[in-house]
């Protein structure tokens, strides 16, 4: 082959700085793949591998989780011992998952699984963190925030911003800032600083009480609160989902999936996302409740992970304005 | 990754699986649902035979190797073949369909390629030919001084040249 067949056919010369630029050149920008798409394949391909891996090395697998397991109980009889020999104060909250750097008071970076004492703060620079109080609700951090644990029901927010998930039947929490403190009712909500200017209330589920200098401001779900420092304020609505709630997916602690059913993963991926969850045919409702999953979606975030876990079910899962609409694959 | 590590299944998926797909997206005449429904095929057939993958050919080949015996059998078992291209507008003058289809290919593998280096060497590259930024401000983006990001570069161009020239003539020769 000469060199003209050779650059035409697409093989390369030796010297490859003009070539590269040539071939980049014409063929432009990569056009982008649907993510919903990679994530189905990846969910497909992920239960493959995790057979494939198990038929491969039983034996091995059983040791190691042997192993874990003498670990684990090893760990934690030397984590009881010790916290007690040291007298740590009960702690107030657990971190459920970490994305950057997070430290807890001015000394040591969180990870996964570490207990916060009551009384202490956290500051996250370019991280973020999902904690769960010791009352069952779970907070998240948002990056450049600083958060005090005053009690496992109130929490002091400094600067930055504070996601609350109470769920139903748990006590309520208090979020003090230097602009207003909120308390939910059984709630979702976002509350953000905006430096030392304004305070910004966001209800995805249920309602929020907002005091400012003896004033007490209602939020209803769907709706945003701005509360400047001089005391106006102003409301908008808000969508349950979006890119206003996208960090608070970043900052999730994902779901294990491994035996539960898919009635309980969809309720998850609707508290995360805040999009409705519906069924094309009432058999599919009690469908979901039976059928029982297996596997991991590893670090895919909620919005991702239905398109991966739907076509392993026989489902298909379409987003149509807020709404995750479920049917069966044809 | 036949260890069972997570993190291992996460790289492969990131590096591969946008390029399989592309692969095959090119081949089906851009029929999204037919892509997904393809790919999920091969690519679950291809992680559970894994462990028959003998490292003699790249591993992007390999991939796209699978995924062209799964189109095949699509198209087997429709017993139909792929559409003919229609020309709907007068061509240019000038205008000729083979070397319109090698370019299209050209930028096929081209694309792949991107897809399959390490990250910050396909946005390297991507910044200094498509975006035209001087060096200095690649090693600015990239949190490093001017000599090494001409380091990187020069490996990134490697890497990629030899992508390239991987895929040319393999998954590229069925058509």
């Amino acid at each position: 082959m000469d060199e003209r067949d050779q650059t035409t056919d697409g093989a390369l010369p030796p010297d490859d700085e003009e070539i590269v630029r040539g071939l980049l050149t014409m063929a432009g920008p990569r056009p982008p793949i649907p993510q919903e798409d990679l994530d189905a394949i990846s969910g497909a391909a992920r239960s493959a591998w995790r057979t494939q891996v198990r038929r491969r090395a039983p034996a091995h697998r059983a040791v190691w989780m042997s192993l874990a397991a003498a670990l684990a109980v090893a760990l934690g009889i030397a984590w009881w011992w010790t916290s007690r020999e040291a007298r740590v104060p009960v702690p107030v909250a657990r971190v459920e998952a970490v994305v950057g750097p997070v430290r807890l008071e001015n000394s040591r970076w969180i990870a996964k699984g570490d207990a916060i004492p009551l009384g202490t703060t956290l500051h996250s620079s370019t991280g973020r963190a999902a904690l769960r109080l010791a009352g069952g609700a779970t907070v998240r951090l948002d990056v450049q925030s600083q958060l005090s644990f005053v009690s496992t029901s109130a929490l002091d927010l400094e600067r930055g911003a504070l996601y609350v998930d109470t769920g139903s039947g748990r006590p309520s929490i208090e979020v003090r800032t230097p602009l207003g403190t909120a308390r939910d009712i059984g709630t979702q909500f976002a509350i953000r600083l905006e430096g030392s200017t304004a305070l910004r209330v966001r209800v995805r589920e249920g309602s929020v009480l907002t005091q400012q200098h003896g004033r007490t401001y209602l939020t209803p779900a769907g709706q945003e609160l701005l509360l400047r420092h001089d005391g106006t304020s102003e409301r908008r609505n808000v969508a349950a989902h979006g890119p206003e709630w996208e960090w608070v997916l970043e900052a999730s602690p994902g779901f294990d999936i491994e035996g539960r059913s898919l009635q309980e993963f969809l309720d998850w991926v609707s508290r995360e996302t805040g999009w409705q969850i519906r069924y094309a045919d009432n058999g599919l409702v009690e469908s979901a409740a039976k059928i029982v999953l297996h596997g991991s979606i590893g670090k895919l975030r909620a919005d991702r992970a239905p398109f991966a876990v739907l076509p392993g079910a026989g489902l298909d899962g379409r987003l149509e304005d807020g709404t995750l609409v479920i049917r069966r694959r044809h | 990754m036949l260890a069972g590590e997570e993190d291992a299944f996460e790289t492969f998926g990131e590096r591969y699986f946008t390029a399989v797909y592309r692969f095959a997206f090119a081949r089906l005449d851009g029929d999204r649902d037919l892509t997904r429904e393809i790919v999920q095929t091969a690519m679950t057939k291809a992680l559970s035979r894994l462990d028959t993958y003998r490292g003699d050919a790249a591993l992007l080949t390999w991939l796209c190797a699978c995924c062209r015996n799964e189109i095949l059998m699509h198209f087997r078992r429709r017993r139909t073949a792929p559409a003919d291209i229609e020309l709907v507008e007068e061509p240019a003058s000038g205008f000729d369909p083979e070397d319109q289809l090698l370019e299209q290919e050209k930028a096929h593998r081209v694309h792949m390629a991107l897809d399959v280096l390490p990250a910050n060497y396909s946005q390297a590259l991507q910044w200094k030919y498509l975006d035209r930024l001087s060096v200095n401000e690649i090693a600015w983006r990239l949190g490093m001084g001017p000599k090494a990001a001409e380091s990187l570069l020069t490996r990134a161009r490697q890497a990629f040249r030899n992508l390239y020239e991987s895929l040319h003539g393999r998954t590229g020769s069925d058509d």
